[in-house]
């Protein structure tokens, strides 16, 4: 007769590695990328987070083709005369968009957790309220630096490809490279603590992403109308609190020119030093306080 | 403890549906004075069916009388009907007092003071009643509820898992009420899922399981009634085999198990015989009975093998 | 794994104020390896020294050991401990296989044996196809399987379970307390369970600490508390009195107990003679045992539980 055997399979101990607060922090970094961009989480969960992607990708691609056709019409050597939208303008082009995409997506990251009782698994762990929120912001951060790079990535290829020698085109416009690199991390930034303190205040996810719009959208022809209307040097800090504008300065700045959007900004008319002051307030405040906030969570 | 004959709530052929989901099925019963346990598994139909008893929720087919008039649209009735729902959230800035003095209000109770002071002296919360009740621990805040129902000293009381969150020496007191406010003649139906509890205080029970009533009476006697399922009897005697080998020929006993730590388990589908026959056959083989113990004997089997059938 | 003996969790002096409620009051004791529960009312004292131990809550004055270290300075320790909370606390959009092995993760293990450590825990906790569903359409049986897989599935060395039981109606209640029973007796996994039910601490637990208002008012073994007395209890279905007037013919002395009959002390002989009373007055025999005291009378009295 052939031998048998029967295997134990049951409760077995775990002598293997664990890796402590350090696995604990990347898990949920991972876990938060996965969450804004809806993987392993159905076909819904995907629309909105790639949907948004596709279209700020799209924005810099369009521009890539306007220059294009500009170019084929007017000749490569006028093309620069007629000051088409470029990188250093993208930002201010999509800024709405980004914000739109963080308000709508970055209280998936901490909103859910708090409101189904979730985070209290969290905290159990070897894992500080910290971590927690550190984790979360570097995943969320992770996500929106993609979405303002692609797009100009997007437009540097189709302004490369669109060209009549793209690699010397690469070659004189090189230095753009670093420069929308460096304006995307600030915009990104600022984006993303804003909107995930804003998550940290409420449970409700719609609560946040209405608020955050409203933010955002609403100050914008609130300030600029009112700015105008005052004028002078208090119009010029009214226009400060156009919270849209706030990076885009920045943006302004490292490219050593304004873009199309700011350029009507009374704001604008302040030195480098006070707007990128400004810009750091309003992205180190906040992220202050968010990290505040979940350091002393306990349940 | 007399109990009446007349039956104070009585459910006919009451069915209710929620579009094609069937809640209550076609269920017959009647509740009379004393305790009884209304018990089945989480969504088996239980908080339906006391809603229709308490006339809250309205009857897709049959009726439901109460003291012989229709439980529905019936204000008059609901003065004799006092209702613990499971899940109820109180007013965390109201004291306790006050929330049973406004219980009282509603129902119009004369002399309310007294019997305010009645219903939360009977709960044993005399010492709290003038804290808000958001700084009760639960249970507190389950007996503060259970003085509100009381205070307008109800002939009826419905109650829904009235003990969530109460402590062991609060349950025993409870329980003490309960059998207390019984013998006063009230009618008591408790819905709860700590069977051991409800078997120390009810004296009927009626098993929901999906909808239907799958059993009613005391738990012994639908114990009997279940003549599929064998009694499971451990004795512990001086001579094991010899005791199982004299017990395995009476024609009731389906199987002896024999267990390694010397017991034997005797499965019968004749409990009495059994009963009487055990003691004759050991004195007849001359082996000394130690211990006699039936396994199955709590409500707590009754209920699995019922849900299970 | 610990040395058998030395303790789990040791509290001393532990007291916990919130504004002007006193949570815990100089409570002290220790828990080693084994089923212990935790019993009082509900809210209070049991959660909030579950919260300290866990390094959530920190306490007043006293000190919270567990694995002999301190867990809310030292996070890692967090690891070796697994919790499941009483309330709601699994995301709805997220299958109990893909949440177990983030947590598994989280608590610290490498990616691959978290994936295969959550589906062994899942199969261990009884949640077979249904894991692969979006927990929101669970029932509450299965999400209680899912809130003690989370606990275990990073094999810890002790878990803290806070009302496992509530909401679970009694085929439920059973199987949980299976559970409960398994988690040690099989897994080896010591467990701290709290409870305001008496039946769940008799049936799974070896150890008892008893809380009221924040103080420790008993605590001890269970079997100490419900140990077998020296009296036979004896109970038959009808005629009773012809069972008595059998007994005393023999010379055994019995009082009425309830349902039933209490015999003292009794000797070698008496068993025969109530086998043979019983033959003789054909007293249907329901029971005969020796007399246990249930936990419930450690309750009977009004003051606080008296000592054994």
């Amino acid at each position: 007769m052939t031998a048998g055997t029967v295997f134990d399979i049951g409760y077995q101990r775990y002598t293997g590695p664990r890796e402590g607060r350090a696995r604990a922090r990347l898990a949920v970094f991972k876990d938060g990328v996965r969450t804004a961009l809806g993987l392993g989480r159905g076909a819904r969960a995907k629309v909105l987070p790639w949907g948004f992607i596709g279209i700020l990708v799209s924005v810099g691609l369009i521009m890539a083709m306007i220059a294009g056709a500009a170019s084929r019409i007017v000749g490569a050597a006028n093309v620069e005369q007629l000051n088409l939208p470029s990188h250093s303008d993208l930002y201010g082009i999509t800024s709405i968009i980004l914000f739109v995409f963080a308000a709508v997506v970055a209280p998936e990251l901490l909103c859910r957790d708090r409101r189904e009782g979730v985070i209290h698994l969290y905290l159990v762990r070897p894992l500080t309220g910290s971590d927690y929120i550190v984790a979360r912001w570097a995943a969320f951060m992770v996500v929106m630096v993609a979405a303002t790079w692609l797009p100009q990535f997007g437009l540097l290829v189709g302004l490369a490809m669109g060209a009549p020698a793209p690699v010397d085109y690469l070659r004189e416009h090189w230095l753009d490279i670093p420069k929308f690199l460096a304006a995307g991390v600030a915009m990104a930034a600022y984006t993303t603590t804003l909107a995930l303190l804003t998550a940290s205040f409420t449970t409700r996810r719609a609560y946040a992403s209405v608020f955050l719009v409203g933010l955002f959208v609403i100050t914008t022809p609130f300030t600029t109308g009112l700015a105008s209307e005052i004028g002078g040097t208090a119009g010029q800090w009214i226009s400060m609190f156009n919270l849209t504008n706030i990076p885009v300065h920045v943006n302004d700045l490292i490219f050593g020119e304004v873009s199309e959007i700011t350029e009507h900004a009374p704001a604008g008319a302040f030195s480098g030093a006070v707007l990128v002051s400004w810009y750091l307030a309003w992205t180190l405040v906040p992220g202050a306080v968010l990290w505040w906030r979940y350091r002393r969570l306990a349940p | 403890m007399t109990r009446h004959q007349t039956p104070v709530i009585r459910v006919d052929g009451v069915s209710r549906w929620f579009g094609s989901v069937v809640a209550v099925s076609d269920v017959t019963f009647e509740i009379r004075p004393g305790i009884t346990g209304l018990l089945g598994p989480n969504g088996a139909g239980k908080t339906t069916l006391l809603r229709m008893m308490t006339g809250l929720a309205a009857v897709s087919h049959g009726t439901v009388t109460v003291f012989g008039e229709p439980a529905r649209d019936n204000p008059p009735l609901y003065r004799r009907i006092g209702v613990m729902s499971e899940h109820e959230t109180v007013y965390g800035f109201m004291r306790g007092r006050e929330f049973v003095r406004m219980m009282g209000r509603l129902r119009g109770v004369a002399d309310l003071d007294a019997a305010v002071d009645k219903a939360i002296g009977l709960v044993d919360l005399a010492d709290a009643q003038h804290r808000p009740m958001g700084t009760y621990s639960r249970g507190m805040r389950q007996r503060m509820r259970l003085a509100a129902t009381l205070v307008h000293d109800p002939e009826i009381l419905i109650l829904d898992e009235p003990l969530n969150g109460a402590d062991p020496r609060q349950r025993v007191h409870f329980q003490r009420l309960l059998r207390q406010l019984a013998e006063e003649g009230r009618t008591i139906v408790l819905s709860s899922h700590i069977l051991e509890e409800v078997e120390q205080v009810a004296d009927t029970v009626l098993l929901i399981i999906n909808g239907k009533l799958a059993a009613s009476g005391g738990f012994r006697a639908i114990r009997a009634a279940l003549n599929e399922r064998p009694y499971h009897v451990r004795v512990i005697c001086d001579e094991p085999r010899r005791l199982a080998a004299a017990v395995v020929t009476l024609g009731s006993v389906d199987a002896v198990n024999v267990d390694p730590d010397g017991a034997i388990v005797v499965l019968s589908r004749n409990v009495r015989d059994l009963q009487i026959e055990l003691p004759r056959l050991a004195q007849a083989a001359s082996i000394s009975l130690r211990r006699v113990e039936p396994l199955d004997d709590s409500l707590e089997s009754v209920f699995g093998y019922l849900v299970e059938r | 794994m610990m040395p058998t003996g030395e303790a789990l969790l040791a509290a001393h002096h532990l007291t916990k104020h919130y504004q002007d409620v006193v949570a815990l009051d100089d409570v002290g004791f220790t828990i080693s390896e084994g089923i212990t529960g935790i019993l009082g009312e509900n809210g209070a004292g049991k959660s909030t020294a579950i919260k300290i131990f866990l390094g959530l809550v920190q306490p007043t004055s006293g000190s919270a050991m567990v694995l002999g270290l301190n867990a809310s300075e030292r996070v890692e320790v967090r690891a070796r401990l697994g919790y499941m909370p009483e309330h709601d606390c699994l995301p709805s959009h997220v299958s109990a296989a893909e949440f177990l092995t983030h947590m598994a993760e989280v608590s610290g293990l490498p990616p691959s044996t978290a994936r295969t450590r959550a589906a062994d825990t899942l199969r261990h906790t009884g949640l077979f196809e249904e894991r692969y569903r979006a927990m929101g359409g669970y029932s509450t049986g299965m999400k209680q399987r899912v809130k003690l897989g989370q606990a275990l599935v990073h094999d810890p060395a002790i878990v803290f379970l806070d009302e496992p039981t509530a909401g679970l109606d009694p085929v439920g209640r059973e199987e949980m307390l299976a559970l409960v029973r398994k988690t040690h007796r099989e897994f080896g996994i010591s467990v701290l369970f709290s409870s305001h039910l008496m039946a769940d601490v008799e049936r799974t637990c070896d150890r008892i600490i008893v809380l009221r208002g924040g103080r420790l008012v008993q605590s001890g073994e269970v079997g100490h508390f419900t140990k077998e007395t020296e009296t036979v209890f004896i109970e038959v279905d009808t005629n009773r009195d012809g069972l008595v007037a059998a007994l005393e013919r023999r010379g055994v002395a019995v009082t009425a107990d309830g349902a039933g009959l209490t015999i003292e002390g009794p000797d070698e002989s008496v068993y025969d003679h109530v086998r043979d009373a019983l033959v003789e007055a054909q007293a249907p025999l329901r029971r005969m045992a020796p007399r246990r005291r249930a936990l419930t009378e450690l309750f009977q009295r009004d003051g606080e539980g008296a000592a054994p």
